[in-house]
């Protein structure tokens, strides 16, 4: 393999760098951390180096140029990205064979569409960076080309696997020159003729060396000397000559014997020299009949190998199958080398030297030269992406291991990541990680929750994109992170919302505290639009419950329906889900019900007061007593309900009033009317 | 009945919200769009240029005439009047920009801009997140849970109600100049009374949900052109909400709609037979009520026709009189937002490509 020469970068002026060197680590794939460092061996002796604290240490973040912030080239990522996602789906589809090669020309068709909307800008705008439009067209240019290839020879192949025709096909779009040529002299006044020039002959020659030869007879015809000797008996030949056709036609053999016959023929036609009045045409003709030193001195006018490679195999060879392509493409590169007179292949390009290796079928190296591409590997994951799909790719990994589906995986992978990793593309980044390994999901709930949010609504975009790939972990860490905005920025009934959809009964639990204990300090329910409305969504959470159920509670009493009230005090007295620090709030709650002037507790129910009375709040403050006593707790301050001074006060409160409320109710319940 | 043609043009920008311009007579030329995500946002003004190029094929591409910076989110583009339009964005500010008709380029400018109209209580910037206009007053709403009135001639805000709502909310739609209907993620309407002292609002709606236990936020909400009772609400799970506003215990009515979040609602400005409604998951249909007949029990009944009851209020015979077509389905991304007039509709996707319907039917 050729070496490949690496590109240099030089840390900007960093004096520290200089002297001591640099170390660098990957952050990821496109980044990469680079700082002084100074290698250590066991050799040295051991302290500071002769640089410690001399300069300020700075760490560089290298990046790798990110082509698609370009508008025009961005617009490339969101179409091709619906064609991906369209080939996935298409892929799943059971029992029917999905039209890969109308997926292949969408993709083709869209970086044209691409290269002819860099072409405009840079024509139609004076302030742009032309050189760097000048690069995006050969990256893209190549890609195509290369693309165009796979498509003819992999994705769609031909009956018989016959390629020549479908190559000629390739070249006549990649070299349009003379067939624009030949189109403007076909249409145009016939007084207009320059066929002195030599050009409309060479346009004949374009035309033969790229197979047409209908094409060139017709022009040959409309030659003003056409009536000639020379151009009708050149006009005989390539009427009279056979063509290979894989439909229909003649089998290979008898087509081969019958092309020799012709070529024999038409050789000894030439040998008479019944063309020597008409040199170009002549050579024209030696064209034809594969005569090597006619293609040799045509391939010196090429401009790349290739350029008259299907025609010289559709004269030579016209039923070459695939496998056979890559031989006669390196004989016939030698040869235009040689022609070129170039040493070795020092010269080719690398788009040459792809499609050399694409006619060989060495897709392993092919994988490896378009990554190279400064496309940050769009070609490279599409087309992987979509061989892969109509099995068409087999690479084999170490110990002849087919790796093909890993090999797209990962490809995806890091696409998939590299977009996730730059602004506003993460919504086309997750598509690639989703359909790339399991890893790549795994790679979705890490970075989904990191994508920085500015606002609830953009929240809501990525909660409603990790709800339809079916992220429950990745939702309820973003509903999560927006709670604790909420719960900064003061908002606690929107906070308790999020945490509600955070299905996390923990947090939940610690939102409705804040509510409960700022209803124990000021008697106060913030939020009650919130609270009120919550409805069977309460049920995430014991406090959450508990919270509504009493705030249904003030509601009643607020309303003056003490019935119900008293009623649900005493379920939520029995519930076992009142928190420890409410219990001072909730017991003196009870008090202007047991005080009231009609009766609302049975005996039943004051015992059940008295109960909760004694057996919770009276343990409860025996033990911050003790807290107290043994230091480890400064004041029975928590314990206080706003409404009463002093919690021992509730006690007595209550004592009294039970025993009231007792004594009417005994009186009023043994009382026969 | 013509078949609609779609054009689809790739813009690269990620387009939040799009409207058309509307214009005095005839049919609209141009739109605006402002987008959202980007590290710079913007709202551009574009035209359609139709592509001599292709023959028979009528194509369209859009192009861009001017563009004014936005800091934050376009969360909402609402016109006032031919020539000015207003933008919320989640950097809390809400600009009046305005086309200047006479020039062809370069064509936008901004006016004036409301800020601070949404804090936090600790004073910090509240995104804004819709706007709605009502003759020269607007409605803006945050997540603050804030509801402002903003009087456009005098620029200032003429009332403010602070705790609209505890939870953020996510729309408005100033119906006429009493009602202002707000939505929240909580899937609560809540009623405002913009000429009364009052602070709470007059009526709260509670939008149904096929599961209780999920959370349903309101995400559009909209009203009837001409019969301003009539009120339709989008939710988070898909499905439309039929509300009479005089009536307004019980919702009229409910249907399942799409299977995602419901970005956007309206009716056709001039023929409100059609309702239009786009979704997160790439959906955009259209609702069609036949107000002339409805069937019961499978027999047509040829209404009264003293008896105007609008399809949308028809309870459950709702499901017979309405039909839907989609009209854009199956492209991978969100549709956020569309904008009909007439009969060309443009709308626009994450996908960072816009659409245009030219004979929406």
């Amino acid at each position: 393999m050729d070496k490949e020469i690496a590109p240099t970068y030089y840390i900007p002026a960093d004096g520290l760098c200089n002297k001591a060197g640099i170390t660098a680590k990957w952050i990821h794939e496109d980044k990469l951390s680079v700082s002084a460092y100074k290698h250590i061996t066991s050799s040295f002796k051991d302290g500071p180096t002769e640089f410690a604290n001399t300069e300020a240490i700075n760490i560089h973040h290298l990046q790798t140029n990110f082509i698609f912030t370009n508008p025009i080239l961005r617009s490339l990522i969101a179409e091709s990205n619906s064609v991906f996602l369209n080939v996935q789906q298409a892929a799943k589809q059971p029992n029917t064979k999905p039209d890969y090669i109308k997926f292949s020309r969408t993709y083709r068709s869209i970086v044209r569409a691409c290269l002819k909307s860099i072409q405009d800008e840079m024509s139609s705008s004076v302030d742009v960076d032309k050189t760097e439009y000048a690069n995006y067209t050969t990256i893209f240019y190549s890609v195509e080309c290369i693309w165009h290839l796979c498509e003819i020879l992999m994705i769609d192949p031909a009956p018989m696997n016959a390629v020549v025709p479908h190559l000629l096909d390739w070249i006549r779009f990649h070299f349009s020159s003379y067939e624009i040529r030949a189109t403007d002299l076909l249409f145009a006044d016939r007084d207009d003729f320059h066929e002195s020039s030599g050009d409309f002959l060479k346009t004949v020659k374009g035309m033969i060396a790229q197979g047409q030869v209908e094409v060139a007879r017709t022009l040959l015809r409309l030659h003003s000397k056409g009536d000639n000797s020379c151009f009708q008996v050149a006009g005989e030949i390539l009427r009279l000559m056979p063509l290979f056709s894989v439909t229909g036609g003649l089998p290979l053999q008898k087509f081969k014997s019958k092309w020799q016959y012709w070529v024999t023929d038409t050789e000894s036609k030439l040998a008479t020299g019944c063309l020597s009045a008409e040199p170009e045409l002549e050579e024209i003709i030696k064209l034809v009949v594969g005569n090597q030193e006619a293609w040799i001195n045509l391939a010196k006018e090429s401009r790349c190998w290739y350029e008259f490679l299907p025609g010289y195999l559709f004269y030579t060879e016209p039923g070459c199958k695939y496998f056979e392509l890559g031989t006669y493409a390196v004989v016939w590169l030698r040869r235009w080398e040689t022609a070129k007179g170039f040493r070795d292949s020092r010269t080719m390009t690398h788009l040459d030297r792809c499609v050399l290796k694409v006619m060989e079928n060495d897709m392993y190296q092919v994988i490896h030269d378009i990554q190279l591409m400064c496309d940050n590997k769009w070609f490279v994951t599409h087309l992987t992406d979509l061989l892969c799909h109509c099995g068409q790719l087999q690479i084999l990994g170490d110990q002849q291991k087919d790796v093909t589906a890993a090999l797209r995986e990962s490809l995806l992978f890091d696409f998939g990541a590299s977009l996730m990793a730059r602004d506003s593309l993460w919504l086309f980044g997750i598509d690639y990680l989703e359909h790339s390994s399991v890893e790549g999901v795994g790679a979705i709930e890490l970075l989904l929750p990191k994508i920085p949010v500015a606002s609830e609504k953009q929240a809501m975009k990525i909660i409603a994109v990790a709800k339809r790939k079916g992220l429950l972990e990745v939702e309820q860490e973003i509903c999560r992170v927006q709670a604790v905005r909420s719960v900064v920025n003061n908002r606690l009934g929107n906070a308790l919302e999020w945490a509600i959809r955070s299905h996390d009964s923990i947090f939940v639990t610690s939102i409705a505290d804040k509510f409960l204990e700022n209803y124990a300090k000021t008697s106060q329910i913030m939020c009650p639009d919130v609270i009120g409305n919550i409805g069977p969504k309460m049920f995430i959470s014991p406090r959450l419950v508990f919270l509504v159920k009493y705030f249904d509670f003030h509601q009643y009493y607020r309303c003056g329906e003490f019935a119900q009230a008293s009623e649900l005090l005493i379920n939520l007295l029995d519930s076992k889900i009142t928190p420890e620090y409410f219990w001072p709030s909730l017991l003196a709650d009870a008090i202007p019900l047991l005080e009231a002037k009609d009766q609302h507790f049975s005996s039943k129910e004051t015992y059940v007061v008295l109960h909760h009375l004694e057996h919770q709040l009276i343990p409860l403050i025996e033990k911050k007593k003790q807290m107290v006593a043994s230091g480890k707790d400064t004041s029975l301050n928590l314990m206080n309900d706003c409404r009463i001074e002093h919690v021992d006060e509730i006690v007595k409160l209550l004592r009294l009033s039970c025993a009231r409320n007792l004594a009417r109710a005994l009186i009023h319940e043994n009382t026969i009317v | 009945m013509a078949t609609a043609k779609l054009n689809a043009s790739v813009i690269s920008e990620k387009v939040s919200k799009i409207r058309w311009v509307p214009e005095q007579y005839g049919a609209p030329q141009s739109f605006v769009t402002g987008n959202w995500d980007f590290a710079s946002n913007n709202v551009r003004i574009w035209t359609y240029v139709q592509n001599e190029l292709s023959d028979d094929e009528v194509e369209y591409t859009p192009k861009s005439t001017a563009k004014v910076n936005i800091a934050g989110d376009v969360t909402g583009i609402q016109f006032v009047n031919l020539d000015n339009f207003l933008v919320s964005s989640s950097s809390g500010k809400v600009n009046l920009l305005n086309i200047n008709r006479d020039l062809a380029a370069n064509n936008l400018v901004q006016k004036h801009a409301f800020e601070g109209l949404h804090t936090f209580p600790g004073n910090s910037v509240a995104p804004c997140t819709d706007i709605s206009v009502c003759g020269n007053s607007v409605a803006t709403v945050g997540e603050d849970g804030r509801l402002n009135i903003v009087n456009l001639s005098g620029m200032t805000v003429t009332k403010s109600f602070d705790e609209a709502d505890h939870c953020s909310i996510l729309c408005v739609n100033f119906i006429n100049h009493k009602e202002i209907l707000t939505g929240n993620r909580m899937g609560i309407i809540k009623i405002f009374d913009s000429l009364s002292d009052q602070k709470q609002p007059v009526t709260t709606l509670f939008t149904s949900c096929e599961n209780d236990k999920n959370s349903n936020a309101v995400s559009a909400i909209t009203h009837h052109p001409t019969q301003t009772h009539i009120v339709l609400s989008g939710c988070e799970e898909g499905s439309i909400t039929v509300w009479d506003l005089r009536q307004p215990e019980y919702p009229a009515s409910y249907l399942s709609a799409h299977d995602s979040s419901i970005t956007e609602i309206a009716f056709h400005p001039t023929e409100p037979v059609k309702v239009y409604t786009s979704s997160e998951g790439g959906e955009l249909f259209q609702w069609l009520s036949s107000s002339n007949q409805f069937t019961v029990d499978g027999i047509v009944h040829q209404p009264n026709t003293s008896e105007t009851i609008n399809p949308w209020l028809s309870g459950e015979r709702t499901k017979n009189s309405i039909s839907w077509t989609p009209l854009i389905s199956g492209i991978h991304k969100s549709i956020n937002s569309f904008s009909v007039c007439g009969s060309k509709m443009v709308c626009s996707s994450d996908n960072e490509a816009i659409y245009f319907i030219d004979n929406c039917i």
